[in-house]
């Protein structure tokens, strides 16, 4: 296994690297955008039904359906040809940015009003208390499944290489047609996830046991 | 002395209607009536929870509302309920106020749980203390005894009794009579929204002229 990979290591390394920038940009696209937009839904009806409605679409079209919409009908119908890892980086980022929206806008609603009374009365401001109780509330129990959200998206990652996008299953691929060894370097990238992969589900578990927030 | 004056909330069927009172320091009231009769809309009103119609409240001094869940924050530990405010005011000695306290409560060995590691008991008697660190002059409690056993119950009349000892004003919410009897000094009678009857705590419980009353009592006294 070591010897394919030393073998390979600048095919392997170029692999590695764009899945790592891929799956960089699908998070801080889904992140930032969702938040905000997540934030945003949460005071504009009109954004809350947008978010609502992708999020449904979102669920009832397989991520690879629209990863090839995207990259075969749509340039077409535009009359563009876009780079497929850029292709990646907006469906990937679109979906995420959707999911972790939906995620905010929903945690944001369930958020009891109470709370928000009850910090009033006490006599904190508005901007206190969105500071001090409602962005820790919210964090805190969307937190976890954000964060399994975006051990997804690396997973999402991998429909990346039929579209041509050179990231690490494609190198793999290719590797293993030149040499005809599955069985290490598949192995390798069993590896590759479960080293990532494993210590995010253990935080996400981690975090779920001790700040686990209950309304009471 | 607190003023209320011709307070006046009006929703769709139900409305709180002119009413007026003032509660003076070291003075208690009890809000009575039937579910429904608009107790805890007037409380919410006072509170600034609600929007009044029309009307004057002035109250002397800070007020603090304790609701009847009791809605402490689910992401702070006990010391962090009652200190988040004096924090963020920048307050000198908040810390060792907690503690005086959360001593003097019985709290201080659960200063770093969670509200949801704690009894209905010692969830309200935290809710109250970060009232007292507002420096709260006025106490408005929204049926603080509803879901707590007798010990509890208890617990929450001492707390009472102490706050009228030190000049605090007390207005609460309840529907238990024993409590109000045991509690306030003076007993606002609700009825659909309209103040039926202010009355002393002992003209109250022996009402021989008002029918109304006398059912009243006869029937939800346990």
């Amino acid at each position: 296994m070591i010897d394919i990979l030393i073998n390979h290591q600048a095919l392997f390394l170029s692999g590695f690297i764009t899945t790592v920038k891929l799956f960089v940009l699908i998070v801080i696209i889904g992140l930032a955008g969702g938040t905000l937009l997540g934030a945003l839904s949460s005071k504009i009806e009109l954004f809350g039904d947008i978010v609502t409605s992708l999020k449904f679409l979102s669920k009832v079209i397989p991520v690879l359906v629209i990863l090839f919409w995207f990259h075969y009908p749509l340039q077409v119908l535009l009359g563009v040809v876009v780079d497929p890892f850029w292709t990646a980086v907006a469906v990937f980022g679109l979906v995420n940015l959707i999911s972790v929206a939906y995620l905010i806008f929903s945690e944001i609603k369930l958020l009891p009003k109470k709370y928000i009374e009850s910090a009033s009365s006490l006599g904190m401001t508005q901007g206190e208390i969105v500071r001090n109780i409602e962005i820790p509330l919210v964090f805190k129990r969307s937190f976890p499944e954000v964060m399994l959200l975006q051990a997804t998206m690396l997973e999402y990652t991998l429909f990346a290489s039929l579209i041509a996008v050179p990231e690490i299953f494609r190198v793999a691929q290719n590797v293993n047609s030149l040499i005809y060894d599955p069985v290490p370097i598949y192995t390798l990238l069993i590896l590759f996830f479960v080293v990532i992969l494993a210590p995010l589900h253990l935080f996400v578990t981690y975090f779920k046991k001790y700040n686990k927030v209950e309304y009471v | 002395m607190s003023k209320i004056t011709n307070l006046t909330k009006s929703y769709e069927g139900f409305s709180v209607k002119d009413i007026s009172f003032s509660v003076s320091p070291g003075e208690a009231i009890a809000l009575v009536g039937k579910s429904g009769s608009g107790k805890s809309t007037l409380l919410r009103l006072l509170a600034g929870l609600e929007q009044k119609d029309a009307g004057e409240i002035n109250f002397d001094g800070k007020i603090a509302y304790v609701s009847q869940d009791y809605t402490l924050f689910p992401h702070l530990t006990l010391i962090e309920n009652i200190t988040l405010l004096p924090k963020l005011r920048g307050e000198k000695s908040y810390k060792e106020t907690a503690v005086t306290y959360l001593k003097e409560f019985e709290l201080y060995e659960h200063r770093n749980k969670y509200p949801n590691e704690l009894s209905g008991g010692q969830r309200q008697r935290t809710a109250l203390i970060r009232a007292l660190m507002i420096n709260a002059r006025v106490f408005l409690l929204d049926e603080v005894t509803s879901a707590l056993d007798p010990e509890a119950t208890k617990n929450i009349l001492e707390m009472v009794q102490k706050l009228k000892e030190e000049d605090y004003q007390v207005i609460f919410a309840t529907h238990e009579l024993g409590f109000a009897e045991r509690g306030a000094d003076r007993v606002m009678f609700l009825d659909e929204g309209d103040l039926y009857k202010d009355i002393s705590v002992d003209s109250f419980f022996n009402q021989e002229d008002d029918s109304k009353i006398k059912t009243f009592v006869e029937n939800y006294y346990f």
